[in-house]
């Protein structure tokens, strides 16, 4: 399926851990893209998440994901890239729209 | 599908105590992973590229007077790098635990220059005070930290002044920057968020991975650089290699070869959000065809996949 399975752990309730990490693998993916100028992944991809909340002096949240992506198919060594996401104050930027294949 | 969840719960919650206690120990060589921004971080940006940096008109301004002929004059050959060169340098990096002799404390955490034209960087742990305001400024700046969970979080004062970019996008030594450790595994990932009052609208926010490794030989400090005339003519008394405002040949040059609005191309505030895009949306033509880095930086290889790299639109 093209949203695969994943599963999900949430390491604060792990003995002895004190973060708050959320830890998501996924598996069973359909064969996708990692870029949008068509570096493949295949069917065997699993996608590993790590999902940290950090919340700055400033009072700004911001998420910490870490992506490793793990394919036998099309890659030599696991594809790892870290992004990040502001919290917004609220949802007025929030404007989904149908999928259209116009850009 | 069920029983695959259940396994793999199963397993990291056997591993889950041995994970816990690794993730608090950062010491060790650790390789930079570069496959995120790897054009700014290896091969460099492009002149006057400064999509995705929060900057001021005052940024804007002082970094279309830059270029890098600076760095070939003799007096300023061996400067550093302002700290925040952590954040899109593409070395690798140790870090070490010091201890304190008495007590075995956990007195700093440092962070190797490694070779990366940047001063080590000194975390200190023992909760000693920033110094005053008025405390010279130097290149390593000055750097407390704190655990929050399994996050070691660094805030560093007294920088000096520096650049945001290789591209000559200007920091001032006002600057501020934070620094998140976090640790997966094998994974170290941090993420630096940067505050300026002199250059930046809002904060810029960068993150960077590095992997464990057991065989890195990054060394610990800078071999002692030694500065020479590269250039004669940069050494008579009151040449600074710069551009005068409205002369920097290559200020749209950029914008041009990727077809963007040159607002979007020299950054700010409102260019870094999503929504920015629907601002663009009537103004922006796709170009027809790739022109450049078509086929990997430099042209690709060739020979090596077979096949004929297009560039040029060719």
């Amino acid at each position: 399926m093209a949203g695969g399975i994943a599963c999900a752990l949430a390491d604060a309730a792990w003995p002895g851990a004190r973060g708050g990490t959320l830890n998501v693998v996924t598996t069973r993916l359909r064969p996708g893209y990692l870029r949008k100028n068509g570096v493949p992944y295949g069917p065997d991809a699993v996608l590993t998440e790590y999902w940290d909340l950090i919340e700055e002096a400033t009072g700004d949240r911001r998420i910490l994901l870490l992506l490793i992506v793990e394919d036998r198919t099309y890659l030599q060594q696991p594809w790892i890239v870290p992004v990040h996401f502001k919290k917004e104050l609220n949802d007025a930027k929030w404007d989904p729209t149908p999928c259209s294949t116009r850009w | 599908m069920r029983r695959s969840c259940i396994a793999v719960a199963a397993t990291l919650w056997l591993l889950a105590p041995a994970v816990a206690f690794a993730q608090v120990d950062l010491s060790g060589q650790w390789a930079a992973i570069n496959q995120q921004d790897n054009m700014t971080r290896g091969a460099g940006p492009d002149l006057a590229d400064y999509t995705g940096l929060p900057i001021n008109d005052e940024a804007r301004a002082a970094a279309l007077s830059y270029t890098s002929g600076v760095l070939s004059m003799t007096e300023r050959g061996c400067t550093d790098y302002t700290e925040n060169y952590l954040l899109f340098a593409p070395h690798n990096i140790v870090i070490e635990r010091v201890n304190d002799p008495v007590t075995g404390d956990i007195l700093a955490w440092k962070i190797s220059a490694g070779g990366s034209d940047r001063a080590p960087i000194t975390i200190w742990m023992d909760g000693r005070p920033h110094p005053s305001p008025y405390e010279a400024h130097t290149f390593s700046g000055f750097t407390t930290g704190q655990w929050v969970g399994d996050r070691l979080t660094a805030h560093m004062t007294h920088m000096k002044r520096g650049i945001l970019r290789r591209n000559g996008v200007p920091l001032s030594d006002r600057a501020t920057l934070t620094l998140h450790f976090v640790r997966h595994g094998d994974v170290l990932t941090v993420m630096g968020v940067t505050e300026d009052p002199i250059y930046l609208e809002e904060p810029l926010v960068q993150t960077g991975s590095y992997r464990l490794n057991p065989r890195g030989n990054a060394p610990a400090t800078n071999p002692t650089c030694f500065p020479f005339t590269e250039l004669a003519s940069l050494d008579k008394p009151g040449t600074v290699p710069h551009f005068l405002p409205g002369t920097n040949p290559d200020a749209e040059t950029f914008a041009k070869t990727y077809n963007l609005p040159l607002d979007a191309a020299h950054g700010g505030a409102v260019t870094i959000y999503p929504e920015y895009r629907n601002k663009l949306r009537e103004r922006y033509t796709p170009p027809v065809a790739c022109t450049r880095y078509c086929c990997g930086w430099g042209g690709g290889n060739p020979l090596a996949s077979g096949l004929k790299c297009v560039a040029g639109g060719q």
